[in-house]
């Protein structure tokens, strides 16, 4: 599916992306452009977070911030994609070692 | 406590029974749990308005999920294009975590090669959590039964107002 708007758009995308990167707690985030499951454009950001920001209250409160901030940052009636947000420890992407959530090299 | 509360609690369940030996189909159930709690209690809150009791199950019945994402989705965008008011964040909140976890439910229930991790699965199962409080602290304004309309028939959902101009913002 042809998502003109995720590639004029980008340069905000990444912005965005290294703004949320600042965030206490994240480690690093990727993203991928796709349709979701019901056909529409969507953008799916995969945040891997710090260990110690990874469960109870600390998880709750980034994980809050990341998708609030980030939702603000991009713009979304003029992304034209709608966000989707995943989230992972450090040691837990260590252990599956899944090449879409590695940090770009 | 209701159908859609018990859900919650289900759900909350499933993601911490299995201690540190986490299982898939635990991790999965959790987050198609909690999918579902959010879907019933938005349900159970429009029909709930219905007059007739015995006809609210019948109703409940018609709602379906695609046009329900739907809707959240384009009262997420309305909430930005609009610049509508924080006090209606928890709104747009509530919609934006009903899309994320029926997206997540395909997922869970469909698509064995995504693995779950339990941080995921906590945030989804939380973020749940946080919606049933988001929607018990709006459901008394308009615009929160606006949206349970638009939920029961969305060819009511009106078009989003003219963009304005978005203000200068910093990124942090």
């Amino acid at each position: 599916m042809f998502m003109p708007s995720a590639i004029t758009k980008q340069p905000e995308i990444n912005a965005a992306v290294v703004a949320a990167e600042r965030l206490p707690g994240v480690r690093y985030i990727r993203y991928s452009v796709a349709p979701d499951w019901n056909g529409q454009s969507a953008i799916f950001f995969r945040v891997v977070l710090a260990d110690e920001a990874s469960t109870g209250e600390r998880l709750r409160d980034i994980t809050t911030q990341v998708i609030w901030r980030m939702s603000e940052w991009l713009n979304l009636p003029e992304l034209e994609l709608f966000p989707y947000f995943d989230f992972r420890s450090e040691s837990e992407q260590a252990t599956l070692n899944e090449p879409s959530w590695a940090k770009a090299s | 406590m209701g159908f859609a509360d018990d859900l919650l609690e289900q759900a909350k369940h499933l993601l911490n029974k299995d201690g540190d030996a986490l299982k898939q189909a635990s991790l999965r159930r959790a987050i198609s749990t909690a999918y579902y709690a959010l879907f019933h209690l938005l349900i159970d809150e429009a029909v709930g308005k219905w007059g007739v009791e015995h006809q609210r199950s019948t109703l409940a019945r018609t709602f379906e999920h695609g046009s329900m994402a739907q809707i959240c989705e384009e009262s997420v965008k309305s909430f930005y294009i609009a610049q509508q008011p924080p006090a209606l964040a928890p709104l747009k909140d509530v919609a934006h975590t009903f899309n994320e976890l029926q997206q997540k439910r395909l997922i869970a229930d469909y698509d064995n090669s995504i693995v779950w991790t339990k941080a995921n699965a906590e945030t989804w199962v939380e973020k749940a959590d946080t919606a049933f409080k988001n929607w018990r602290s709006v459901r008394s304004l308009p615009e929160a039964q606006d949206f349970l309309l638009y939920l029961f028939l969305p060819k009511l959902m009106p078009k989003p107002e003219p963009k304005k101009p978005k203000p200068e913002r910093d990124l942090l």
